[in-house]
């Protein structure tokens, strides 16, 4: 890889993790560093200039997303009525069904 | 003197509060941020990629989308066909047999009622299993009232259906099989690509509903020969109140809608659809199908994680349904000599959402476990854990140390408990009622 490419990528990665610490949600935050960790480690034997300039691209597009809901799930989250910002990502349920069991997220 | 007093009590009370804390409200303070919200894990979420993906039709473009003249209308228009082509990608389809709905209850109703009643002339016979959804089973009972030949059939100790028993229960005026992808209660999968066989040798519809299953597991609706599919979004981090049925167009698949009016969605369901959560399905669908192998291992890395802790520390836990066939993010397990309900309080109390949908036990053991023939007494002590995308290894690691802590102060309390340590036969006590 060439030197320039290759500060360009590492430069991407640390504005991604950067961005993916600023969500509040605890879990949409742990999840965005380790996802932008693990798809640059996945992707870091990639030599071939086409390849990594369509990840490049990726990436970019992959840091909007983030910073656009980094902001609004900060400030937007009554605005727009949406019930679903918080995040309960490990979720425990009474086995025994009933309508428990029918309406468990999992 | 009561200052004093006071001040102990208070700063005692605050050393017992930041011990029954979370860690993670701990790690979410010292991150600087309100360990309140973080610790109340609220149900159904979405991701965030998708709710990014259906903000600008939430906000900017307020189109009909089937209002054809109208320029906003068009863009919406767009936006549903592109979403319908994502659904349909993620299971091997055509966009042409994706039609929306309001979620998998609707799907599973449509499917069920609407093959039934469209084949009634000459076929009135419906097989399904006893451990369905309850939408599915609930709509059978509706068939049965209008007149319809309905068999529950039974699983297997493990959940799994008998392809022997499902093959012999097929009869000439048999119209549609529909048999559950994979299960909500137990996480068991069943032989779809086997039972699409057996339906299509027979000329039958199979119908599944794949709402725990979509996005989680490959699924191809060719390669298993599926006639219809239930498809529900915020089952796969997608908003809640949309969903999709798949409806076979080749060998065709006839069916009787269940609303009539517009004509939308092939005259299949008519009504407008609304833009943002068809938006919102399409890229949870996609988004699923670039995260399936990642989400895949992740979740049954901590899937194991959570199993092994709890196994290696309490004796007399039991796993629900089959261990290998099965999908690792919905774990159910029984804690012997313990009642689901007072540990699900006594987790809940620390570690879980009180807002959360699934706090509603009920005192009725579930039918599912009924189904597989679980013990009347570990029905009563099964507890489901749900791991998913956002679930982290601190959640996993905290819910199994408190959930090992209150097994043992329960059991510590049981006298059944007592009675088992000491060697005595439960099954062989007669209880006599006063
Ligand atoms: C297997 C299964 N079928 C159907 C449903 C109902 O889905 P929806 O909430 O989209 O109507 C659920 C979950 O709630 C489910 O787990």
């Amino acid at each position: 890889m060439a030197a320039s490419s290759r500060a360009q990528v590492i430069s991407l990665y640390r504005t991604m993790l950067r961005e993916s610490s600023k969500f509040s949600s605890y879990n949409y935050r742990t999840y965005a560093v380790r996802r932008v960790r693990d798809a640059f480690r996945a992707n870091s034997n990639i030599e071939d200039p086409r390849t990594l300039e369509r990840l490049m691209e990726e990436g970019r597009n992959t840091l909007a997303v983030i910073q656009r809901q980094v902001t609004h799930t900060h400030t937007h989250t009554h605005y727009l009525n949406f019930k679903f910002f918080l995040c309960a990502s490990l979720c425990v349920c009474g086995g025994g069904g009933g309508q428990g069991g029918g309406m468990c997220a999992f | 003197r009561w200052k004093q007093s006071l001040v102990k009590m208070l700063s005692s009370g605050r050393s017992v509060c930041s011990r029954l804390l979370s860690p993670l409200t701990r790690l979410s303070l010292r991150s600087g941020y309100d360990g309140r919200a973080a610790s109340t894990m609220q149900k159904g979420r979405a991701d965030p990629r998708v709710l990014d993906a259906m903000l600008p039709y939430q906000v900017n473009y307020y189109g009909n989308p089937h209002s054809r003249t109208h320029a906003y209308g068009w863009e919406s228009e767009k936006a549903m066909e592109t979403a319908r082509k994502q659904v349909a990608d993620l299971i091997g389809a055509d966009p042409r047999e994706i039609i929306f709905t309001s979620g998998a209850t609707e799907s599973n109703n449509m499917a069920i009622k609407g093959v039934a009643r469209f084949y009634k002339g000459k076929k009135s016979h419906v097989i399904t299993t006893q451990t369905e959804h309850k939408c599915v089973l609930d709509s059978c009972r509706v068939l049965e009232a209008e007149g319809f030949n309905i068999t529950y059939l039974p699983v297997q100790k493990n959940g799994v259906l008998d392809l022997e028993l499902l093959e012999a229960s097929i009869r000439p005026d048999t119209s549609l099989v529909s048999v559950m992808t994979v299960n909500n209660e137990i996480g068991i999968k069943q032989p779809i690509k086997e039972i699409g066989q057996i339906c299509r040798s027979k000329g039958v519809f199979l119908h599944t509903d794949a709402a725990q299953a979509v996005g989680k597991i490959p699924i191809s609706v060719s390669d298993w020969k599926i006639d219809l599919m239930s498809i529900s979004a915020h089952k796969i981090y997608g908003p809640k109140g949309v969903g999709a049925l798949y409806v076979r167009r080749r060998p065709r698949v006839r069916l009787e809608p269940l609303q009539n009016g517009g004509g939308q969605e092939r005259g299949l369901r008519s009504g407008t659809v609304p833009t943002p959560l068809a938006v919102g399905l399409g890229a949870a669908c996609s988004i699923a199908q670039q995260e399936m192998e990642y989400d895949h291992q992740r979740v049954s890395m901590l899937a194991d994680r959570l199993v092994q802790k709890l196994m290696s520390e309490i004796p007399e836990v039991i796993m629900n349904g089959d261990p290998e066939q099965r999908y690792h993010g919905c774990i159910n397990l029984s804690f012997a000599y313990v009642e689901g309900e007072s540990l699900l309080m006594a987790l809940k109390d620390v570690a879980l959402s009180s807002g959360s949908a699934c706090t509603s036990a009920s005192l009725e053991p579930s039918y599912v476990l009924r189904a597989i023939g679980a013990d009347e007494d570990l029905a009563h002590s099964s507890i489901r854990f749900g791991i998913g995308r956002f679930t982290t290894e601190e959640e996993v690691d905290y819910t199994a140390e408190k959930c090992i802590g209150q097994v043992r102060r329960l059991r510590e309390m049981s006298p059944l408990w007592e009675m088992f340590q000491e060697g005595i036969d439960l099954k062989s006590i007669k209880w006599t009622q006063h």
